[in-house]
């Protein structure tokens, strides 16, 4: 096995759900400060569920994973549940990580959190 | 397979030199200075001058101007300060570059601290220095000039024959780091009016912990490591006998296998460059003629260099990159900023460092695995 865990090295070599979502109900953005990394999901919104996640990465190999992880685990999700998602979700599926590795696949975590809140924002507007 | 294109970090010990080492560890393992009456220690001591003569052989120097180290980091610290402390009183001004290893820069800002004055050479996109600058930064307070031969992460050879004959002119002192150049391009510190001149034996297939100081026959230097006088009391410190004698063995080598090795990684180099010219968005750093033969940087439009780096180490290749990953701290290699690589292009450079035990049929590999990294990745990328 690598440094990384098993599961950690299948998300980064094979992303799930990599992609863009046609006229999505929301995106969230993350864009380092320094590092030139750039993270944008994609979600589609049914009632309170999520329907479909797509994502688009440039970033370090955690972000990738993560990102990976997270648009495989919550499709089906409710946006309380997905708003619930915090640095343990990763500690939890990937094992003991690093802090800059945890820091990087928190970039991504941002992203998801942020096309949710985004999305609520505008539901909140339209009411 | 796994592919090691890390050899500007550090190199495989040559077997040959592995063997000449083992009995000075357990035979032979008297200290040298008990030469005088003991016939091991003795053995021990001509075989450290054996390794001061093949060293001076390299150089073009005499024997008595090569000094053992711990290394290049050592060599670059007493170089720097042990002037700064011959010059303590009335202290002076430092002329360096900004793409000068960290064992230099930090030094540099150590003596800063002392009350040294330090000031930068520009370098152009290349990275290459200018002689005609130095000619205008050099005042009657400057102590040292201190240019590394070639740069470690992008390859660039500087013009240290035109900053040694500079020096010497104005009667001062120059010193150049050639970590990355001993044993793999030509030296002749008579003819580069070196004064200094900073190695280390890990990189061209010796032992790590080991390296030398060269510090022509004249030049004034205080010592920076105190003790038992060892090095004529310019360096204290028990000898470490078997990887000096290592050291030597390796020297030896690289005098008889430079110019092979040379051809051997520029045919190398080449089937990676021939590869590169037909990927789109990827750009070679460095000067493109005086540049080390062993060394490619390469920045990459939307791709990662961490991502490629483990995309790369997952299918056994290890390089380096240059920006390391370090959260928050993330930081763009000093180099790279001075050459002026904009900041996204810099998060997006791997060094490829080939050596003497890579062979054509590794670099194939590499070549299929690198173009097939960076479409993955590419893939993942918003537009």
């Amino acid at each position: 096995m690598y440094l990384f865990g098993e599961k950690f090295v299948d998300h980064f070599l094979n992303p799930r759900n990599v992609g863009e979502i046609e006229n999505p109900d929301s995106i969230g953005i993350v864009e380092e400060e320094k590092g030139g990394g750039k993270i944008i999901f994609y979600i589609k919104v049914n009632g309170d569920r999520i329907i479909d996640i797509k994502y688009k990465i440039l970033g370090c190999p955690s972000a990738i994973s993560s990102a990976s992880l997270i648009s495989e685990s919550f499709i089906g999700a409710t946006l309380e549940e997905c708003l619930k998602i915090d640095i343990n979700f990763l500690k939890n599926n990937f094992g003991d990580l690093s802090q800059d590795v945890l820091y990087c696949g928190n970039l991504s975590i941002e992203a998801f959190k942020n096309a949710i809140i985004n999305f609520l924002k505008k539901e909140e507007k339209n009411d | 397979m796994y592919v090691y294109l890390n050899n500007a970090a550090t190199t495989k010990v040559d077997g040959r030199v592995l063997f000449k080492m083992s009995k000075y560890f357990s035979e032979l393992y008297e200290n040298p200075m008990t030469s005088n009456y003991s016939p091991l220690a003795k053995n021990v001591e001509d075989e450290m001058d054996k390794a001061r003569e093949s060293i001076a052989k390299l150089l073009n120097c005499k024997p008595n101007e090569i000094y053992f180290t711990s290394g290049g980091t050592e060599s670059d610290n007493w170089a720097i300060k042990g002037i700064c402390l011959r010059n303590w009183d009335k202290k002076g001004e430092i002329i360096s570059t900004p793409i000068e290893h960290m064992a230099i820069i930090a030094t540099l800002k150590t003596v800063e601290k002392w009350g040294f004055k330090v000031k930068f050479l520009p370098v152009n996109k290349y990275g290459m220095v200018d002689p005609d600058d130095l000619k205008k930064l050099i005042t009657k307070d400057t102590l040292l000039v201190s240019v590394m031969h070639a740069n470690n992460e992008i390859g660039t050879i500087e013009p240290i024959e035109e900053i040694g004959k500079i020096c010497r002119e104005k009667g001062i002192v120059f010193h150049t780091d050639a970590v990355q150049t001993a044993c793999h391009i030509d030296i002749d510190v008579k003819k580069m009016n070196i004064d200094l001149l900073s190695l280390s034996a890990h990189k061209f297939y010796g032992p790590k912990g080991v390296g030398a100081l060269f510090i022509r026959e004249g030049v004034e230097i205080d010592p920076f490591m105190d003790g038992g006088h060892q090095e004529k009391g310019l360096r204290s410190g028990t000898h470490n006998s078997p990887s000096i004698i290592g050291m030597g063995e390796a020297v030896n080598i690289a005098l008889k296998e430079m110019e092979e090795e040379r051809k051997n990684v520029l045919y190398m180099r080449n089937m990676i460059e021939e590869k590169i010219k037909n990927l789109e968005g990827v750009y070679i750093n460095g000067d493109p003629y005086k540049r080390l033969p062993n060394n490619l940087s390469i920045s990459i439009e939307g791709v990662k260099a961490e991502s490629l780096l483990v995309y790369l180490a997952l299918n056994g290749i290890i390089v380096s990159a240059g920006a390391a990953c370090s959260a928050k701290e993330k930081e763009v290699s000093h180099v790279l900023k001075a050459i002026g690589l904009p900041e996204d292009l810099a998060y997006n450079t791997i060094r490829i460092s080939l050596g003497k035990f890579n062979y054509p049929k590794e670099i194939e590999y590499f070549n299929e695995v690198l173009e097939t990294g960076i479409k993955k990745l590419r893939e993942l990328a918003p537009r």
